[in-house]
């Protein structure tokens, strides 16, 4: 791996002053003396489950997965232009990948998913609004268990697919000279997982050149093969990006047609970041043919959206679902309490099928026990495990 | 190596005997302080927090392994104590502009100031790791650790941080 140029920086600051701590032992220790009697809570993490949820609404995990492993895609691009002179040979390099929750090192990483700003919202002003919403909408349990089921699932399916994604290897434009449908493609980018013990790819990504000139100024879009498992997808990547002092925005669009059946996924990502603030966008839309994206984008059977606002350490997320019959939205999903780890949201949902519709209607998610609990008024509660 | 003092601190510790407790002290103040101050930007209010996690790190001796970081559990420790604070007071306060560093008497210019400036340029979660690196003398492996990030995203991010400091350097 390139070594960082930091030496001077470096030097800089271990060349200073070290700044005179004015506590001295004997003050903290007598201080721990006194709080011996406190009582001390232990945080509790949430239990990330490694169980494969199936969206509601039609949105599969595995769809998602290939979403989001197709990200890697373009960091793995990147890469090479920033290395056009190492061509080949199997270079394994660790990458920057799918993140945490509470990550903002978005330009070369591929789904921002935070949920660990801090709010100060107090845990009475949260039930107040909890119970005004359950009077307001009268949410019966059928509706209360639908909307429970959506966020779990989405959220729980999410973060299955980060785990899997968290600790990728790859390998830069090996020359394979493979044919795949009568073409030749000349490179393929490998990527592979800690879950296997980086045995195998679990993706790979065929392309004919590396015109990275091109591809940076997405005037041009790279074509390219991306195998995923056993399926292969022809797969369209286009980036724009604007840079400037203070400022960053970048846009990926990814365009995967399924070789089999013709079914596109159409992923977005836009990211953008001025001084502490920074805006979020990720979205994976699924149509039943080319045809049917090109005709219109909103033609889609279901998509997926995530929004993530930062500013400072406060965070705001918003998630979408909607297909043809069931629309929902999650919205300003914020973390309230760490001890508990402690989260509220909005919800509004709709759906024809089983014909309900909330609006307006805060819900409570608490971790504890290795458990997530749903709670919206008093009388609705949702345990998960 | 410091890794093994920090052990046998720590054994001490556990069988009661707080006797080497200043020299423990003396040892890891300043690489906690750094990271705490890079967050609360104010000297006052980041010694108290300092205080709060070597407290917190004693009462909670027993659960402490002599084999893990040392250092990289107070770091936790004391981001965790931090953002604790933080909930239920709010920021401390906004960054004060310093006068440029060559105005100042040599004495004047310590670690604090520098971070200060570097504030300006990186934002929170690049300055956070900046610091682990640079001051608190946390590897990348151990910062990934801490903040629960891959690797490549940590070395991103401290590479995009070198970078935007050097662009700035004239500045500080």
């Amino acid at each position: 791996m390139k070594k960082i140029d930091d030496k001077d920086i470096v030097e800089m600051f271990k060349s200073s002053k070290d700044y005179e701590v004015k506590k001295d032992a004997n003050t903290v220790f007598n201080a721990f003396l006194k709080s011996q009697k406190t009582e001390e809570k232990t945080q509790e993490k949430v239990k990330k489950s490694h169980k494969n949820y199936f969206i509601f609404g039609g949105i599969g995990v595995g769809s998602l997965a290939i979403a989001a492993a197709s990200m890697l895609i373009v960091f793995g691009l990147n890469n090479n232009a920033e290395n056009p002179d190492s061509p080949g040979g199997g270079t394994v390099v660790v990458p920057p990948n799918l993140v945490d929750l509470n990550s903002n090192a978005l330009t070369n990483e591929l789904l921002t998913f935070s949920s660990f700003g801090n709010h100060q919202n107090s845990e009475n002003r949260a039930n107040k609004i909890l119970l005004n919403a359950y009077r307001r909408n009268n949410l019966s349990e059928k509706s209360f268990s639908a909307i429970v089921d959506s966020y779990d699932s989405i959220n729980q399916g999410v973060l299955d697919i980060l785990n899997k994604e968290e600790n990728v290897k790859m390998e830069i434009a090996k020359e394979v000279n493979e044919e795949i449908d009568g073409t030749i493609y000349k490179f393929v980018d490998n990527y592979y997982s800690s879950s296997d013990e980086f045995k195998k790819p679990f993706m790979s990504f065929y392309y004919q050149d590396k015109d990275f000139e091109n591809f940076v100024s997405s005037e041009h879009p790279q074509n390219g093969v991306m195998k995923y498992g056993e399926e292969y997808f022809e797969c369209l990547i286009q980036k724009e990006t604007e840079n400037e002092e203070d400022e960053f925005e970048q846009e990926v669009n990814i365009l995967l047609i399924n070789k089999d059946n013709n079914k596109v996924t159409f992923i977005e990502k836009e990211h953008e970041y001025e001084g502490k603030e920074s805006e979020n966008t990720y979205s994976i839309a699924e149509y039943d043919s080319e045809n049917a994206f090109r005709r219109d984008e909103d033609n889609f059977t279901s998509k997926l959206t995530y929004e993530i606002e930062n500013e400072g350490r406060e965070e705001e997320i918003e998630i979408s679902v909607e297909t043809r019959n069931y629309q929902c939205e999650f919205q300003n999903v914020r973390m309230i309490d760490e001890d508990p780890l402690t989260y509220l949201f909005t919800v509004e949902y709709e759906n024809e099928i089983n014909d309900i519709e909330v609006e307006d209607c805060e819900v409570k998610l608490v971790y504890e026990d290795g458990k997530r609990t749903y709670s919206t008024g008093e009388n609705l509660k949702v345990t998960k495990n | 190596m410091k890794g093994e003092n920090l052990k046998e601190y720590i054994v001490n510790f556990k069988n009661g005997n707080y006797a080497s407790f200043e020299n423990f002290y003396n040892e890891v103040k300043n690489q906690i302080f750094y990271n705490i101050y890079s967050f609360t930007k104010d000297k006052e209010l980041s010694e108290d927090l300092l205080q709060d996690t070597f407290t917190k790190f004693l009462s909670n001796i027993k659960n402490v392994d002599e084999n893990e970081n040392i250092v990289g559990l107070l770091i936790l420790m004391s981001r965790n104590i931090t953002f604790d604070y933080f909930k239920k007071h709010g920021r401390v306060r906004n960054f004060e502009e310093h006068e440029e560093v060559h105005h100042l008497d040599e004495n004047e210019i310590d670690k604090t100031l520098l971070l200060d400036k570097i504030s300006q340029i990186l934002n929170e979660k690049e300055l956070e790791i900046f610091t682990l690196h640079v001051l608190s003398d946390l590897t990348f492996e151990e910062i990934a650790k801490l903040k629960h990030k891959a690797l490549g995203t940590v070395l991103w991010s401290y590479n995009n941080s070198i970078k935007k400091i050097r662009k700035r350097m004239g500045s500080l």
